[in-house]
């Protein structure tokens, strides 16, 4: 590599992700069966209640619509044209119409039947897909839904608010457990929920780590590099000492790389970010940017910058301020496990990115020493496209440069236009007086 | 001497400037970028570029640019068309602030900061682009040449409006009128100052260009009827050069070493 | 019938003499979610911010993706039509509205603004709870931004008010189920769209001379009855192109047309309460219509009740909630054997093509009819190559 400055090696930690990953592929493998529920989106929150229940397999149409335009773009177009054709629009987004346009066709990316859903537990909000989601299923058998909601204000801090809009949570999923015992006469489990609970402030302990050290110069690893970790524990489920394990490796390792100045890129001297999730059928231009000496080190989304984690005053990075849970609370139902994390109705994870915290994309940047943002616009998938252009205009406002590319959607790449991209990026970069270091 | 050659392969037209050592124009050409056959048009161009001038090939460093600029295989240099166009902005305007071009695909906006270098991009949208080739296919489709397309805006009350929002349907609406008869100039206007209003939006994208020190380069700046439209909308007192087609191949070949 | 087309042709100037004459301030919403009653108790006229297409350069500057519809709520704010207005105030429904209420407030910060929480789920135990709680931090607010306490006997004011422009807006419904109908669709939209504008109070004793009036016009002739749905709409163009065709629109199911006025709040002592339940209640937007599929039997129940022929389903473009419903909706006008045609809207309507396409649809329910010019068509084609 010329003008290389740091040393990079691959990461160990891959062999034991690869293993954890195959393990949960085969357990969902082999526990399906006849017996199995097929729980449709499953994505349950900011606390993955799902898994109190045996016997109940989560197949989450994100990941798994994601995984299809990534794989193979002729079926995903087949998928999105058999929802098209049915009435879906074409400005939903690819993650839906790749999943059900599947449940369409009757079939999998692999020729298998498709897994038809027994029930469907939408996730809410943060984006109108996600609140109209699984009715897909539902219109094509009648399988019981359970919509519910993300409640939530945006404004000053007002613990009476905060007390009906987590009264409502707390209910709506309450009731959907208490709902789906009743319709299939499973037996919920709330102590796998609270062992989750408990490990989960070592969790976010780690998932702050991983961030903290990625803003080091050179960065450790980049974020197409997170990407493949980061589901580690909550889509592809592990068992939690064995997740534990997992990312406590992790960052030890990320701590020596930061130690030795082992690099991901190891001509790195430009840093960019990006905004949401990227194309990710199209990951491969975080490796055309390393030509450049440029390297990706995240963005909000991918560090939880618009979850537990925020960016402190004196520039560091921390756990978010929310008011704190009862200390010494003995967790016996699913009820107080809800309680106990919810604590907070105010604020949300996208729609207050240009409301309540107006400045996290700057801070962002600051705290990242970054040079650059290259931003998403999708024409579809409203929550992956809002607000982008209001935050380009805030970075730009610090002397941040921005470029934007278009594309359908993280999960469809019919509007990805990929000679103009490369060259709107070769243009954006020599405009900053950067050239290739490496074809 | 050493000749510094420019040539700016644009999705509609290939263009070629020489410049002597003083940066003099000694040949400006240009043709149609010849569909599939672009390397053969390119190749035909300069060889006609060497006869005409008789300058020696060898002599030439060549800057190509523009969007099928790879096709030029005997390049010294590629770069991209934005800092073909910062440069030829600078070329024509001491203290230049941004320069804006409008092709026959692309609206581009490049603010200059006060160091001289490059500030916030800003390009047309999907829904934006091609403006320059709808122009192209009303002129054809009302068997017009640009200039008379554009005496023929000048002298409409420019009452009717059409869809800027998206170039299909600007174009069903120029569609729609025609079907009604209307006044040939007033659809013509119609469309100018449609195509005049997401030009405008490109400009106020990222940065707005500057009121006194921006310049104006690109095919379609030769349509008088809608630079005065871009003018009357954006309040930009444009420094337009002599030949703002040129533009961008005129800066490649400034960047020739 | 002008008098209410003349209000909503220059609301601007409506809402800028209201403030004139009341010296009170004036609240601009973007979804019909938004209890109105409350604003009103506060002594403020709640303006719906309607879509208008005028030339946009400026929205690219914040938007991308958005429907035309709230780009144009944007474009309209910088352009400064609406600064007449005080604040805004958004309900949590379509995250297009939302960015509209967004940016317009980055725009202009001076504005007041306020967020209401209204439930996705709206049926839940709980969400009545909710709603009670939003309302009452809603009702703080607005107090603080008049500096005057809202009083119950403001509130009833109020309720009574809004209550009384629904049922006589249903009345006019109701006289769209008559197998030759006194009004036309164009003419209930435009009525429709202006008491989102107006005070209702004035346009209450404006209906109650003009229904009278309605109820004695001579019946229009035979026709083929449409129902029309979709995506919200902002003016009655479209059902002027069906009525140049000899057909009339006998009944919609808009979320600012027929369920913006199709339940009533019920008094109860607890005001808030009583308010937040109408809301809940209503007939749901199709992002709202979330936990249940209710939209498509209620569209069907219309369209049975007003007897019509065929449904027009106009989506504007990015338009995502519905893009979300149409499967369910196809479904059960296929299953049901119902004339339908479906077609995207934007921020401007070619006519041909639109005419053409409800042509078509004319053909389908009732073959070999040619064109016939209805009652609005002059006005039609005079109108311009599209609008």
């Amino acid at each position: 590599m010329s003008n290389q400055k740091w040393e990079t090696r691959p990461l160990e930690i891959w062999a034991r992700a690869k293993e954890l990953r195959a393990n949960w592929q085969k357990s969902v493998d082999e526990s399906a069966s006849a017996e199995t529920l097929i729980l449709a989106d499953g994505n349950t929150g900011d606390l993955d209640w799902s898994v109190g229940f045996c016997g109940v397999n989560v197949i989450e149409d994100n990941p798994l619509g994601a995984m299809l335009a990534s794989k193979s773009d002729s079926f995903a177009r087949k998928c999105r044209l058999a929802s098209e054709v049915r009435g879906w629009g074409r400005e939903l987004c690819g993650y839906v119409n790749n999943c059900w346009g599947s449940q369409f066709l009757g079939y999998q990316i692999d020729n298998s039947e498709f897994p038809y859903r027994d029930m469907s537990i939408p996730f809410p909000d943060p984006c109108d897909q996600h609140t109209k989601r699984g009715q897909q299923c539902m219109d094509l058998s009648p399988i019981p839904r359970w919509g519910g909601d993300w409640p939530m204000y945006l404004g000053e801090d007002d613990p009476l608010r905060d007390e009906a809009l987590i009264d409502h949570k707390v209910y709506y999923m309450v009731n959907t457990i208490k709902q789906i015992e009743k319709s299939f006469g499973k037996e919920f489990d709330p102590q796998v929920i609270i062992d989750n609970i408990g490990i989960r402030p070592q969790l976010e302990e780690y998932g702050l780590r991983v961030s903290q050290l990625m803003t080091n110069i050179p960065t450790p690893i980049s974020v197409k590099d997170l990407y493949s970790f980061y589901t580690m524990g909550t889509l592809t489920k592990v068992d939690p000492q064995e997740t534990l394990d997992f990312w406590k490796s992790f960052v030890d390792e990320l701590q020596w790389r930061v130690d030795n100045n082992i690099a991901a890129v190891g001509n790195e001297r430009y840093r960019w970010m990006e905004a949401h999730p990227p194309a990710w059928h199209y990951l491969k231009y975080y490796r055309y940017m390393e030509q450049y000496g440029a390297v990706c080190v995240g963005s909000q989304y991918s560090h939880l910058m618009a979850g537990p984690v925020e960016l402190k005053e004196d520039g560091t990075l921390g756990h978010r301020n929310i008011r704190p849970a009862p200390k010494d609370v003995k967790l016996r139902t699913i009820e107080d496990a809800i309680r106990f994390i919810s604590t907070e109705a105010r604020g949300h994870r996208f729609k207050d990115d240009e409301y309540f915290r107006y400045d996290a994309i700057t801070d962002f940047a600051k705290a990242y020493h970054v040079d650059g943002a290259i931003m998403p616009l999708n024409r579809s998938g409203v929550g992956c496209t809002l607000t982008r252009k209001e935050q380009a205009l805030r970075l730009n406002a610090i002397g941040v440069n921005t470029m934007h590319y278009e594309n359908s959607q993280p999960g469809d790449r019919t509007d990805m236009d990929e000679h103009h991209f490369f060259d709107q990026l070769d243009s954006w970069m020599e405009c900053q007086g950067f050239s290739k270091l490496v074809d | 001497m050493m000749i510094k050659a420019g040539i700016d392969v644009g999705l509609e037209t290939i263009k070629i400037v020489i410049l002597d050592d003083d940066n003099n124009i000694i040949v400006k050409t240009k043709t149609f970028s010849g569909g599939g056959k672009r390397k053969d048009t390119i190749n035909q161009l300069w060889q006609k570029c060497l006869d005409e001038s008789k300058i020696d090939a060898t002599a030439c460093h060549i800057v190509a640019t523009g969007m099928g600029k790879y096709d030029v295989e005997f390049a010294n240099r590629y770069i991209t068309e934005s800092l073909a166009d910062a440069t030829a902005g600078k070329h024509y305007l001491q203290g230049v602030e941004s320069i804006v071009d409008i092709g026959a695909n692309q609206v581009r906006v490049i603010p200059i900061n006060d160091d001289g270098s490059i500030g916030q991009l800003a390009f047309s949208h999907k829904c934006g682009s091609g403006l320059g080739l709808l122009l192209s296919n009303i002129a054809l489709r009302h068997e017009l040449s640009y200039e008379e397309m554009s005496d023929l805006a000048k002298s409409a009350k420019g009452e009717l409006k059409m869809n800027e929002g998206c170039i299909v349907f600007a174009e069903l609406d120029m569609l729609e009128m025609q079907n009604k008869n209307m006044p040939q100039d007033e659809i013509i206007a119609a469309v100018i100052n449609g195509v005049a209003v997401k030009i405008c939006s490109v400009m106020n994208d990222k940065v707005k260009p500057s009121k006194q020190k921006t310049v104006l380069l690109g095919g379609l700046a030769l349509n008088e009827a809608l630079v005065n439209a871009i003018k009357l909308r954006s309040g930009i007192d444009f420094v337009i050069p002599e030949f703002p087609d040129y533009g961008t191949a005129i800066g490649a070949a400034l960047l020739a070493e | 019938m002008d008098r209410f087309k003349k209000i909503l042709d220059n609301r601007h100037k409506y809402a800028e003499d209201w403030k004139k004459r009341t010296s009170g301030k004036v609240i601009g919403y973007f979804d019909t979610y938004m209890p109105e009653e409350l604003v009103y108790a506060a002594g403020m006229l709640p303006v719906r911010v309607l879509a208008e297409h005028e030339y946009d350069d400026l929205t690219d500057h914040q938007m991308y993706g958005n429907c035309y519809c709230t780009r144009d709520m944007l474009n309209l704010f910088l352009l400064g039509r609406y600064d007449y207005v005080d604040g805004v105030v958004h309900v949590e429904t379509c995250q297009w509205l939302f960015n509209a209420f967004q940016t317009i407030i980055n725009a202009k910060p001076e504005l007041f603004e306020f967020y209401f929480f209204v439930p996705d789920a709206p049926d839940l135990k709980t969400s009545k709870d909710v709603m009670r709680s939003e309302l009452t931090v809603f009702k703080t607010r607005l107090e603080e931004l008049t500096g005057k306490t809202i009083q119950d006997e403001d509130i009833d004011k109020a309720i009574e008010i809004y209550n009384e422009n629904r049922r006589l807006l249903r009345r006019i419904y109701e006289l769209r189920r008559a197998d030759n109908p006194v009004i036309l669709g164009s003419e209930m939209m435009d009525i429709l769209l202006a008491s989102q504008i107006m005070d209702k109070a004035e346009m209450n004793e404006m209906l109650k001379e003009f229904i009278p009036l309605l109820e004695d016009r001579e019946p229009f002739a035979d026709c083929i009855r449409l129902m029309l749905i979709g995506s919200e709409t902002y003016d009655s163009k479209l059902e002027k192109v069906i009525e140049s065709l000899g057909a009339n629109v006998v009944v919609d199911e808009f979320d600012n047309g027929s369920s913006y006025i199709w339940n009533e709040v019920i008094p109860q002592k607890d005001r808030l309460m009583a308010i937040g339940l109408r809301y809940l209640g209503r007939p749901h937007s199709a992002l709202k219509d979330n936990a249940w599929r209710r939209r498509p039997e209620r569209i069907f129940q219309l369209y049975e009740d007003f007897q019509a022929d065929g449904v027009i389903i106009a989506k504007q473009i990015y338009c995502h909630p519905h893009g979300t419903d149409m499967y369910a909706v196809w479904k059960l006008l296929r299953e049901r054997d119902i004339t339908y045609h479906t077609f995207e809207r934007d921020t401007t309507m070619p006519y041909s093509e639109t005419k053409l396409r409800v042509e078509g649809l004319i053909n389908m329910i009732k073959p070999g009819i040619s064109r016939v010019y209805g009652w609005s068509s002059d006005e039609c084609m005079k109108e311009g190559g599209n609008q």
